[in-house]
Formats: structure tokens, C-alpha cells, sequence
């Protein structure tokens, strides 16, 4: 009795053990992706520069920026595919620098730089990633996504061969593969007709809006920003220097549109500092 | 999970090959071409060579030898290369200049000769 009271207790210790090991230090369950004290640096040059921020459940958070900014580095190190120099990435509570496999089984990423391989047809693309993602019922899925962005006639047709809104569709079929928790979108609708943009935008509201997922989006088009996103972080110069909501932001600051206040931030980032 | 990922990856080869003529093709040709050369080449050496050593066994074993250790030498090397495993490189080449050696050597004193000699007597 005495023993397996023992066994019981050291169970207990271990899980513990275990769960403190899996799950950031502050577990939030509300929140999809939770980063602290970002950095990143190339040799003397700081391209993200301690940032911090959630995405919740629900949510699209626009990531906005300069070129040069940190946004794509930012993303990089969320997908793992950079190592950050110091700070943390908890994806569901969990860990990346510790569990990358399993977090990165809950993420995907579209962007219109990184298109599906072009020598395979698009069913085949789709077949082959959701193997890579150990997606369940596969062939069901891939026919309901092809279905979703309407892809049934381009099913056969190699990725190379598509036109880029074709293109994004498809990159965007592959980020759904998985039901992602969190979904990762760089720029998704750049070099996209306005119809296009506004059918693939309205797609990804309803990813938002209908599952239990967040959603990471950056784009140069302030328009779209305003239009779809809940919450926006300026990021200049690898720090975050506005957050709030894209409607109201820019009045806060003084200027009339978003896009002012963007052109603001890239010129003069010091005086959006002090301010 | 992991059989998925190695399945995605076989399935990924299995596609390019079937779609494209430039990628399967050469898998067939080069072995064809290399029987048919090798097979006359062969045919011919033993109608010129004499009674006694048989010289083709040597030559053919010798150039199979050669062959296996630059196949295994460009698969090592384009692994390495790929995933940095330089160390890797290093050892194939060592093995090879070892293989190379030991075959030179055993050329050298007669060794393959008076094998191929006895096992044929």
C-alpha cells in the first residue's frame, strides 16, 4: 500500500515535472502565440531588438512595418526556421526552442515568396504536405480545401503553371492543411488583383472567425490592415513602437489615416518614441 | 509521425519522377548504356586474351570496385555537402584512397592474379 502510495506520489512529481517542462513558465491558453523579449542579432547589426506580444484566439494582428523592419525575421524565428538570439516563443503554451516538432505541428505559413514547388500539380502538393503534417483523412481534406478555394479544375494542373492568385490560393489551401492554430501569413495578397485580394481576405476572416485559431499577418497594404485586422504592432527598426486598433490608432496619434501613420513611423521612428 | 514525413518525402520523389521523361530516363539509360559497354568490351577481351590468367575477372571486379566506391563517394559527398556533414567526406575519401591502395597493392604482388588463377584451376 505504502509502495504504490509512493508510486503514485513519484507519478504525480514527474508529470509535474514534465508539464513545467513542456509549458512556458505563464501559460495562457487563450492565447495562440506568445512571445517575450525577442531578439535577434546578425553579428553587430539588431534586426529584432526585445519584442514582445500575444495573438489571441479569434484574433488577426497585423505585424506592420518598413522593410527592413524585423516583420519576415520575426516570422522566421515563429516558424523556427531562425534561432533567436535571446527570448521566448510559447505556441499554445508550449515551448518552441524545446518541443519545435509538435508546435510546428499546430502552425503554417503562406506567403506569396515561398509558393508551392512548381514541378508538382496541386493535388499532389497538397497530398504531400499533409503527409509532412500528419494530417488525418487526408484525401477528405484535400478535397473540402480544393473545394474551399476553388481549386477543383487546377487539381491537375502543375503549381509552376498557375497564375499568382491561383498561386496564393493554392499556398493558402496548403497553410489550412493542418487546421492550424496559429497561421502565419507574410504579405499573402502582394501582386494580387483587388478582387482576388478581397476573396482571399475574406477567406482568412472566416478561418479566424470560425475556428479556434489566431492568425499573424504583415502586409504593406494599409487598406487590407484597416479592413482585417483586429489589432496592429508598428515595428520599426526591430522594436514595436504603437499597438492598438487600426481604426482608432491613427487618430490617437494625430494623423488621418493608417497609412500616414505608417509613412510617419518608417521616416521618423525617434519621434514616435518620445511622443 | 515520422513514417509520414519519410512516406511525404518517397511520395514527393515518386511524383517528379513519373512527371518528368529527363529525371526517369537517365536512371535506366546509364545502367543500359554501361551493360551493353561493358558486356562487349568484355566479350571482346576474351577472345583476345590467352589461355592461363584470366585477365577479364581482374579488370571487370577491379572497374565494378571503382564504380561502387564513386557512387558511394557522390552519395556521401551531396549528403554531406547538403546537411555539412563535412566529416563524412572526409571518411568516404579516406576509404576510398584505403580501397585504392589495398586493390594497387594486391595488383601490384599478384595477389588477384594468382586468386583468380587458383579459383579457376
Amino acid at each position: 500500500m505504502k509502495q504504490s502510495l509512493g508510486n503514485t506520489w513519484v507519478r504525480i512529481l514527474c508529470r509535474q515535472a514534465a508539464n513545467e517542462q513542456l509549458h512556458c513558465k505563464i501559460p495562457s491558453m487563450s492565447k495562440v502565440l506568445s512571445v517575450t523579449q525577442l531578439c535577434k542579432t546578425y553579428g553587430q547589426i539588431v534586426a529584432v531588438d526585445g519584442i514582445s506580444f500575444d495573438v489571441g484566439r479569434n484574433e488577426i494582428v497585423g505585424l506592420l512595418g518598413p522593410n527592413g523592419a524585423g516583420k519576415t525575421t520575426t516570422i522566421n524565428m515563429i516558424l523556427g526556421v531562425l534561432a533567436p538570439a535571446s527570448g521566448r516563443i510559447c505556441i499554445e503554451g508550449v515551448d518552441i526552442a524545446t518541443h519545435r516538432s509538435q508546435v510546428l505541428q499546430r502552425t503554417n505559413f503562406a506567403a506569396v515568396y515561398a509558393p508551392l514547388p512548381g514541378n508538382l500539380t496541386v493535388q499532389q502538393n497538397l497530398r504531400v504536405f499533409g503527409l509532412l503534417y500528419g494530417v488525418k483523412n487526408l484525401a477528405e481534406r484535400i478535397e473540402a480545401l480544393l473545394q474551399q478555394f476553388d481549386l477543383e479544375k487546377f487539381r491537375d494542373v502543375k503549381c509552376g503553371m498557375l497564375s499568382s492568385g491561383e498561386q496564393t490560393r493554392a499556398s493558402l489551401a496548403k497553410a489550412m492543411l493542418n487546421s492550424p492554430q496559429l497561421l502565419l501569413l507574410d504579405e499573402p495578397t502582394a501582386s494580387l488583383d483587388p478582387a482576388i485580394a478581397r476573396d482571399i481576405r475574406n477567406k482568412i476572416r472566416d478561418f479566424a472567425a470560425q475556428g479556434t485559431g489566431g492568425v499573424l499577418w504583415t502586409s504593406h497594404n494599409m487598406y487590407e490592415v484597416e479592413d482585417v485586422c483586429g489589432r496592429v504592432l508598428f515595428l520599426s527598426r526591430g522594436k514595436i513602437l504603437l499597438e492598438g486598433d487600426p481604426k482608432t490608432l491613427p487618430r490617437e496619434h494625430g494623423k488621418a489615416t493608417l497609412e500616414e501613420l505608417f509613412i510617419s513611423v518608417a521616416r521618423e521612428p525617434l519621434t514616435l518614441e518620445v511622443e | 509521425m515520422y513514417f509520414t514525413h519519410t512516406a511525404a518525402i518517397v511520395l514527393r520523389q515518386f511524383y517528379l519522377i513519373r512527371g518528368s521523361l529527363s529525371r526517369a530516363l537517365p536512371l535506366f539509360v546509364w545502367a543500359g548504356i554501361e551493360i551493353v559497354l561493358w558486356g562487349f568490351i568484355t566479350k571482346y577481351l576474351t577472345t583476345v586474351t590467352s589461355s592461363g590468367f584470366n585477365f577479364v575477372p581482374s579488370l571487370l571486379g577491379a572497374v565494378l570496385l571503382w564504380d561502387f566506391l564513386i557512387r558511394v563517394m557522390q552519395g556521401v559527398t551531396m549528403t554531406g555537402l547538403l546537411w555539412g556533414a563535412c566529416l563524412a567526406v572526409l571518411y568516404i575519401l579516406l576509404a576510398c584512397w584505403f580501397f585504392t591502395r589495398v586493390y594497387r597493392y594486391a595488383v601490384r604482388t599478384g595477389l588477384i592474379a594468382r586468386y583468380s588463377a587458383e579459383t579457376l584451376s
